[in-house]
């Protein structure tokens, strides 16, 4: 059975379509990835799902029940950690967290404890008295999921839980959610972050224009794609000709040379950074430093959409 | 639900903008108010009246007269004179003169102008003589007839004396005879029309009650604007949890018109015992008005608040220019503002069921001035029928689950 099953969503504003015939399905104890650029439908995805947008089309299912916005039941098991912090910015640390989880949460001595758990999964002990406006960007954040999960959901959307935040924070962020994850935790991460997507996904989907261009395990998603290497080797100039030589070179799919460097993408092969090398010091072409390195996401969705996923 | 209602109400009391408008503002108002009608209810008192009295050889030889003018003139509470003892009529009649009719007001509580004189004349009767001419001053006036009617009464004792003592000389042996037929017993007996003496700067502070209620309305609007998702990320959060729109709502509605209460009760126990105000003992009605008056502005911010496609700012200013002008025809802001809001009642009757400082003011008016809270319930009545009506077009918007964009 899915944790969350949506069927054929369309979702549009005005003329603009912001989910076109989207399909996701999620199954339990996973870490699902939505990948995209701004603008990509991911947000608007979480909002259908969660039932705080109308949609025009299409069928949304959570824990294999149909979802409604009077589907308490469901909500009760469902965590939210929104893409802009919301809190109160009067409140401390401690009462946002217990005011969050007491949306869910009667029992005050439960909710107590999870507070406590919540406090110490996000890593805001010695906090806990502060003020919002006194924490850093990091410690907001940080606030702003143990909001979303103090009452141990079994399913947690993330909207970008880690715009602007520092990297000690960062770390604690993607520690807390895989964490959550051994614990039970069905998880729905989005971000236009790859590294991130790749470091604690179990699947990711690329989205774009409202629309899955690919869904998959990450070593999946890059065998979709032809490109088993990327070389880059600082040269100052390329003279006419080397990026010709270069394409001819077997295994290459793609030459450019762009700010005094030379980017090489090549299948799977052993010779590839020697060959591509030889054809350098033949043309008496000098060079620096050489990198080389597996494809990324970003390297799938260059290689879907003609564009780069940071665009 | 209480656990929305503690947090609400935690996040309202920590909030200062809105204590600036709901708790501040009516406190600082009124101690204007102490300072500027602190004349305003003095000015209707009465002052001893400045005459004088031609102290000749006439004037030593009628004992009965001038006892009566030194008594009339003993310092206190009840003194009704201010003598100026002059040699001759010359110079009684040139003090009246030189002290004419512009200096004969009411000038800090006391008459400036000698407004007459009283004489002796041959036959040792008292005359009394007083300005001629049209006397714009209405209180001058007063003061004349005063003055005339002391001559006057005492010529009637006097005569009243002098025939007893010649009909029936024994009775004059009897003091409490005397003291009987000299008693100008008061034929009008002075009572109040309403249940308190009225005053005329208490309805400043009833209108400065009715704008601090509805400047309560921003307690509503922030909370229902954190509480609406497509107002704010705080709204968003709370619709996708596990707690129903409706608690929700009830519970930070709840929080709202606890925080408004507080603000204005202790904007009234300012009034009552800073300022000094007192509404005839009848607090306990003052606090369940006070009450009503919270609701009502819970209503107004949550309409305010809860209207779409406008910024808070706008929402804001907007609530602030309704309830200034609310208070306009309320009569807030001093004595031609007081007049033109009498004159709109007097004209358009029905206009005071749609303003809600009016109806709050007059709330307060009816508990403190009409011997039954009949009257008052009436206005009351009216504050709960605006809040129904400001709730049910509120909940046309607040009422959604989903929306087309948040």
């Amino acid at each position: 059975m899915d944790v969350v099953s949506v069927e054929n969503l369309v979702k549009r504003y005005g003329d603009v379509v912001a989910l076109d015939h989207f399909d996701l399905h999620i199954g339990k104890g996973e870490v699902f990835g939505l990948l995209g650029p701004n603008g990509s439908g991911k947000t608007t995805a979480i909002n259908c799902i969660l039932q705080l947008l109308t949609y025009d089309k299409g069928s949304i299912a959570l824990f294999g029940e149909p979802m409604h916005p009077s589907r308490y039941d469901l909500k009760r098991r469902i965590g939210v950690v929104p893409q802009n912090v919301a809190v109160f910015e009067e409140l401390t640390v401690r009462e946002n967290i217990d005011y969050f989880c007491g949306l869910y949460v009667d029992d005050r001595a439960r909710r107590r404890a999870l507070v406590d758990e919540a406090v110490v999964l996000v890593g805001l002990e010695g906090y806990e008295k502060r003020r919002p406006r006194k924490l850093s960007g990091g410690l907001l954040r940080r606030l702003n999921i143990a909001c979303g999960i103090a009452h141990k959901p079994d399913l947690v959307f993330f909207d970008e839980p880690t715009v602007a935040v520092d990297p000690q924070s960062r770390n604690t962020i993607l520690e807390g959610i895989e964490q959550m994850n051994r614990a039970g935790s069905t998880i729905v991460y989005t971000s236009h972050y790859m590294e991130e997507v790749e470091e604690i996904c179990t699947r990711i989907m690329i989205m774009d224009h409202g629309r899955a261009l690919a869904t998959g395990t990450n070593t999946e998603l890059k065998a979709m794609i032809g490109a088993g290497e990327k070389i880059r080797v600082e040269t100052p100039e390329a003279p006419e000709g080397l990026l010709a030589r270069l394409e001819g070179l077997p295994h290459v799919l793609r030459v450019s040379h762009r700010d005094g460097t030379l980017y090489v993408t090549c299948e799977n092969g052993t010779h590839n950074v020697g060959d591509v090398l030889a054809v350098l010091q033949d043309g008496g072409v000098p060079f620096g430093r050489v990198y080389a390195e597996p494809p990324t996401l970003n390297d799938v969705f260059l290689e879907i959409t003609g564009t780069e996923l940071r665009d | 639900m209480f656990n929305v209602f503690k947090g609400t109400l935690l996040a309202l009391m920590r909030e200062k903008a809105i204590f600036i408008w709901s708790l501040a503002f009516p406190i600082i108002l009124s101690t204007m108010f102490v300072f500027m009608f602190s004349n305003l209810d003095a000015s209707g008192a009465f002052s001893p009246i400045r005459a004088a009295v031609v102290a000749d050889a006439r004037y030593g030889n009628a004992p009965a007269f001038s006892a009566m003018i030194e008594a009339l003139s003993e310092p206190g509470e009840s003194q009704m004179l201010d003598v100026t003892y002059v040699a001759s009529e010359e110079e009684a009649a040139r003090l009246m003169r030189d002290t004419a009719v512009g200096e004969s007001s009411y000038n800090g509580g006391r008459n400036a102008g000698v407004v007459g004189y009283f004489a002796v004349n041959a036959e040792g009767e008292p005359s009394v003589h007083v300005r001629g001419g049209t006397v714009p001053d209405s209180a001058d006036n007063v003061n004349q007839s005063i003055l005339k009617a002391i001559a006057d009464n005492y010529v009637r004792g006097r005569s009243l004396v002098e025939d007893v003592a010649r009909e029936d000389p024994a009775a004059l042996a009897d003091p409490a005879a005397l003291a009987g037929m000299l008693d100008t017993r008061d034929l009008t007996e002075k009572v109040d029309a309403t249940r308190n003496p009225p005053k005329e700067s208490v309805r400043y502070y009833f209108a400065l009650l009715g704008m601090a209620a509805l400047f309560g309305g921003q307690i509503g609007m922030t909370a229902i604007c954190r509480a609406q998702p497509n107002l704010s990320a705080l709204g968003a959060r709370r619709a996708v949890s596990a707690t129903s729109r409706t608690r929700t709502l009830a519970a930070t509605l709840c929080a709202c018109w606890t925080v408004s209460f507080a603000c204005l009760a202790a904007a009234y126990a300012y009034i009552r015992l800073v300022a000094g105000v007192d509404f005839g003992g009848r607090d306990a009605a003052c606090v369940g008005a006070l009450a009503a008056a919270a609701l009502l502005a819970t209503a107004f911010g949550t309409l305010v608040g809860s209207l779409p496609k406008i910024t808070s700012g706008v929402k804001s200013g907007l609530l602030t220019g309704i309830v200034c002008i609310a208070s306009l025809f309320a009569g807030l802001y001093g004595e031609p503002t007081m007049k033109l809001a009498d004159a709109v009642n007097a004209t358009v009757p029905a206009l005071q069921y749609a303003n809600p400082a009016t109806q709050i003011a007059q709330t307060f008016y009816s508990i403190m001035y009409y011997d039954t809270y009949q009257r008052a319930i009436e206005h009351v009545g009216v504050l709960l029928a605006m809040t129904a009506v400001l709730f049910a077009v509120s909940s046309l918007f607040v009422r959604r689950q989903r929306y087309a964009s948040v």
